[in-house]
């Protein structure tokens, strides 16, 4: 009897371990999950970086444009990184005027005398 | 009788060790799942992140809308958060962030989205004038910070007011089922940040503890609907400039809570004044009334 009652009990458990990991898992996780623009889908931080690239293209605020690409890269060489990775893109590879705009960021990331890489600039 | 209680309390225990069973394991699950071993996404798509980060996602594109008008790729980038309406959206946001931040750089950005979004025109931009140094007379006030500037008024509702502004495009709000949006009615472009000009208290015991505020050009005509932020530790406002457009385009008032210090910016990124308060008049018998100021911004 006590053998089947600890059976049972251990059966209990077990399906409250199910259940709390299901929950936690799925119903909480977005709770729980502090995502962050690092955490942003490739595709998106690729559109993010264009925003950054976009807006710098206007204003020629170099530290803006750092400020606002910190989320995603932690120093110079990652934001270049991530231009480059951009400017790879194929959704972005056949617009010239993000590429344009892509460039001049990464010149001024790369610092004043840089050269855009050829075929880059439209 | 006997036991049939015997056999009630023995299937309460057993009913009472399987609950205390599933909780234990629905415990040992959450903690695992969530402190142990929680989900990481390393996709996230924009409507996932977190509060802010959405905010801050938000607002570059609208910065990238001011900086190259393509409606299209902000309804796509919108699409992304997954929100029915997005100027409803883009409402909510600029009034979250206009009481949290004040109308700065961030809140005029997504104003003159949303102002573009309801099909309004844009403002035709003054070209920059030469500035003449601006001139501070403020003593006690404590005036801070000064930026760059390029203002786009968002007319606020204010029934107590009299000859309010009246909307050009009020009838065409997206749909009547939606909250109302206020509409963007003045567009004012100025070159530089406004200033602190002229500051003086005023006794008038027939308006007390009235904040009083000219905005001129730099070239002295009255500027109607700029934006004025009042803030103070508890709150903030915004109100606009002509709404006694018979009296001046460029003026606008407050009614000054006696208790509060206020802080005003007028534009968007002008210079703060801070320590705004109700002043004390004094009548000839030596008897005191409260008073306001008169402030006069110009860029």
């Amino acid at each position: 009897m006590e053998n089947r009652r600890l059976q049972w009990f251990l059966v209990a458990i077990g399906a409250g371990l199910v259940l709390g990991l299901i929950l936690g898992w799925s119903m909480f996780a977005r709770k729980a999950a502090d995502l962050q623009l690092q955490d942003l889908r490739e595709d998106y931080q690729v559109d993010y970086v264009l925003m950054v690239a976009t807006i710098y293209g206007q204003d020629k605020d170099l530290a803006a444009a750092r400020a606002r690409l910190m989320p995603l890269a932690e120093d110079t060489e990652e934001m270049i990184d991530l231009v480059k990775q951009a400017m790879a893109t194929p959704a972005i590879s056949g617009v010239s005027n993000d590429l344009q705009a892509l460039g001049l960021l990464l010149n001024a990331l790369q610092g004043a005398g840089a050269a855009v890489p050829m075929g880059v600039m439209a | 009788m006997i036991r049939e209680e015997r056999t009630t309390q023995r299937t309460q225990g057993s009913s009472l060790y399987l609950l205390t069973g599933a909780i234990i394991g629905l415990v040992m699950g959450l903690i695992f799942s969530l402190a142990i071993a929680p989900l990481r996404y390393k996709d996230a798509t924009p409507d996932l992140l977190t509060a802010d980060a959405q905010t801050q996602y938000k607002v570059l594109i609208a910065q990238a809308y001011a900086a190259e008008h393509d409606m299209g790729r902000v309804q796509a980038r919108w699409a992304a958060f997954n929100v029915q309406n997005i100027q409803v959206d883009l409402h909510t946001l600029l009034g979250q962030l206009s009481a949290e931040e004040g109308y700065n750089a961030n809140a005029v950005a997504l104003d003159y989205l949303l102002y573009d979004m309801r099909g309004g025109e844009r403002p035709t931009e003054a070209e920059p004038t030469a500035t003449p140094e601006p001139e501070d007379t403020s003593q006690e006030l404590e005036v801070t910070e000064v930026a760059q500037v390029e203002t786009e008024a968002t007319p606020v509702e204010n029934a107590a007011e009299p000859e309010a502004t009246v909307s050009e495009e009020e009838s065409a709000l997206p749909d009547e089922t939606q909250p109302p949006i206020p509409t963007s009615t003045v567009v004012a472009a100025v070159s530089k940040p406004f200033q602190l000009q002229e500051r003086l208290v005023l006794c008038e015991e027939q308006a007390p503890r009235l904040l009083q505020v000219q905005v001129r050009d730099d070239e002295g005509n009255p500027l109607q609907g700029i934006p004025i932020l009042l803030s103070w530790p508890s709150g903030s406002e915004v109100f606009y400039t002509g709404l006694f457009p018979a009296f001046d385009e460029g003026y606008a008032d407050y009614d000054m809570d006696p208790n509060e210090t206020y802080r005003i910016q007028v534009g968007f990124s002008g210079a703060i004044v801070d320590g705004i308060r109700v002043n004390s008049c004094e009548r000839e018998d030596g008897t005191t009334y409260p008073g306001g100021w008169w402030l006069a911004f110009q860029p």
